[in-house]
């Protein structure tokens, strides 16, 4: 197993993305050099205070960077409907007697890259902190050989709105500016998360069974989440689109089908807010649709879109991790 | 009383008049630093330009921190045509010996505003507000820890200059001018309505050239020839001196009239991208959240911006 992997991980911390920094932060195959937070799904600041408890969970002295405190252009519209007011549920967790370090996590994101060419990084919310790196520093893509974007909704319906995934649609200005960066971006959009991916009822029985505290943490985090989850879908168990995310990050043969698309993000304020668009058919470098997919054409490059995921795999990885 | 003043801008020879014109008034402003963008020229140039300023002015003192390479969310558009390859075409003026200073303009500018009192220091912003935005996006206390943002930028019912709708400045990062407008600082805005009532006019250049001096004479033909581009478009009798107004009216805010007043910008049509849409009137019934400036006394505009100028 090849341990010199460093990642560097994006994340809005609420239910599901505690789960992830476990998986990140308990798996031997990679080394988390810095864990950088936005706001989203909760504020930063409390976003940050869920990063520290989950980085305390782990024993880990990964640093914590404190960032972008709402989307590039737009007031922040936060997740707590669907994490809960704390994002993790309202239970109660102690704050960490860690703190986050002082520096601003979009110049610890620059400073990381740009020390570790080859690095891999992972979003999992919204895009603001990345596309502020990307406006610092606009070689940053350079020294990125692996660009994991748990967001969007590829070719499908959103979870906020009928057209659009929430990490897009919160901040939808910031993912246009990392779609169309140099970035090579695999796009994690939250249908993967979905259907069999879901954590079902006997799945969590054999979580819990684990009697760890990970295992633990992870199922009752995310026990409001799940009944958020069902009232939006009528999928009865716990979604973790940003688990999903990490476990493709780890294991890349997860990733069963996956194609190359050039992509943009649909930015007006109309019914489409936050679209994720995939020229799936390869149509957009077509005379009729030049001029709109002009800038995507000129600055951008075709993505890697995630279809479909090794169910199995995803949730052995899962389990391996909260043992 | 004495006010502390950070520049942000992209300079062309106007930006460049803006802040060496602070920088000889030390009764009124105390320039902390000048922070550069991208705009009429890319940064690598704006930096360079402000450089070249400061040392035809023998005031290396001044630090200049170089920012955004690029607008919030739109790649960049440049102004070449106007303002030449460099930025400051027209005069050869030596490259600068002086080095930039160590931080991101952004950081800075936030480092520089809350390490002092709440009040104490002004944005003067001559281009794109990419730098004052992502500050802002850093330090959401900014705003209101600003005395206050005077820029020039926008039009009111005085057309585009870059498109038909839109004024340069705010075209070229309009997610940035919502970002500022919608961030509760106290904001003067001088729009083009304004500026172009302040004509560069052959007679007011030779109060330039008349001078013999290095700083006179470059500016005269730095100037000279920036504005040939307004002058054939227009048909004026002289370019507009767009930025020095943000000067002027810390100076001598008598020189300006104007309203305080609601202001939005377009970030959404092609058509009308980067338009300043300004309730003169009032009839949005929308929290005011600028002064706009929309007249100047030009003649006493030029006799105090070359008088401080000259003074250097």
């Amino acid at each position: 197993m090849n341990t010199t992997r460093k990642i560097l991980i994006d994340t809005d911390t609420a239910s599901d993305d505690a789960v992830a920094l476990i998986m990140a932060l308990r798996s031997p195959d990679v080394k988390v050099l810095a864990i950088t937070v936005v706001a989203g799904n909760v504020s930063v600041e409390q976003g940050a205070r869920n990063a520290l408890f989950t980085v305390e969970l782990c024993q880990s002295p990964v640093p914590i960077f404190s960032g972008a405190r709402a989307p590039l252009v737009r007031p922040l519209e936060d997740g707590v409907w669907f994490h809960g007011r704390n994002g993790l549920g309202d239970h109660g967790y102690q704050p960490a007697s860690r703190l986050t370090e002082d520096e601003f996590a979009v110049n610890a994101m620059v400073r990381v890259i740009e020390a570790n060419p080859g690095i891999e990084l992972i979003t999992l919310g919204p895009l603001t902190n990345l596309a502020l790196a990307l406006r610092q520093s606009p070689q940053l893509a350079e020294n990125v050989s692996r660009c994991v974007v748990m967001g969007g909704a590829p070719c499908c319906e959103g979870n906020v709105t009928p057209a659009a995934e929430y990490n897009f649609w919160v901040d939808p200005e910031a993912a246009r500016v990392v779609l169309r960066s140099q970035l090579p971006i695999e796009l994690v959009g939250w249908q993967l998360s979905r259907g069999a991916a879901v954590v079902k009822g006997h799945e969590i029985d054999e979580i819990l069974a684990l009697r760890t505290s990970f295992a633990e943490f992870a199922i009752r985090a995310n026990d409001t989440a799940a009944q958020a989850y069902r009232t939006q879908t009528r999928e009865v168990g716990i979604a973790l689109p940003d688990p999903t995310a990490m476990a493709i990050l780890l294991d890349p043969a997860l990733a069963l089908v996956s194609s190359g698309h050039f992509m943009d993000v649909q930015v007006d304020s109309g019914i489409t807010r936050g679209m994720s668009v995939v020229d799936k058919l390869g149509v957009a470098e077509d005379a009729r649709n030049r001029a709109a997919w002009s800038e995507v054409l000129e600055r951008g490059r075709k993505h890697k879109v995630i279809w479909e995921m090794d169910i199995p795999g995803w949730k052995q990885s899962l389990l391996r991790t909260l043992a | 009383m004495r006010r502390q003043v950070i520049f942000d801008t992209d300079p062309s020879p106007d930006d460049a008049v803006a802040f060496l014109a602070a920088i000889a008034s030390p009764d009124e402003l105390e320039v902390l630093a000048i922070t550069t963008v991208a705009g009429n020229v890319p940064v690598e140039l704006t930096s360079k330009n402000a450089r070249k300023a400061l040392e035809l002015a023998h005031r290396t003192d001044i630090p200049v921190f170089a920012g955004a390479t690029a607008p919030l969310v739109r790649p960049l558009v440049t102004a070449e045509h106007v303002h030449g390859r460099t930025g400051f075409d027209g005069y050869d003026l030596p490259e600068p010996a002086t080095s930039l200073g160590d931080g991101f303009a952004p950081d800075v500018i936030v480092e520089l505003v809350m390490s002092r009192p709440a009040k104490a220091v002004s944005l003067c912003c001559l281009a794109p507000l990419t730098n004052v935005a992502l500050a802002m996006a850093r330090e959401p206390r900014l705003a209101s820890h600003l005395a206050g943002i005077v820029l020039m930028g926008g039009s009111m019912s005085e057309g585009g200059n870059i498109t038909a709708a839109a004024e340069f400045n705010f075209y070229v990062d309009p997610e940035a001018a919502v970002r500022v407008f919608l961030s509760g600082a106290a904001i003067t805005m001088i729009p083009l309505d304004c500026t172009h009532q302040a004509l560069l006019t052959d007679q007011r250049l030779e109060m330039l050239r008349s001078t013999g001096t290095p700083l006179g004479t470059a500016f005269y033909h730095l100037l000279e020839w920036n504005k040939r581009f307004d002058r054939a478009k227009y048909g004026w009798a002289g370019g507009p001196l767009h930025d020095a107004t943000v000067t002027a009216y810390l100076l001598s805010p008598e020189l300006f009239a104007g309203r305080t007043v609601r202001v939005d910008i377009e970030c959404n049509s092609p058509l009308t991208l980067g338009a300043s849409v300004v309730d003169w009137w009032g009839v949005s019934g929308r929290t005011a959240n600028a002064t706009v400036l929309r007249n100047i006394d030009a003649e006493g505009y030029f006799q105090l911006i070359f008088a401080r100028l000259l003074h250097l």
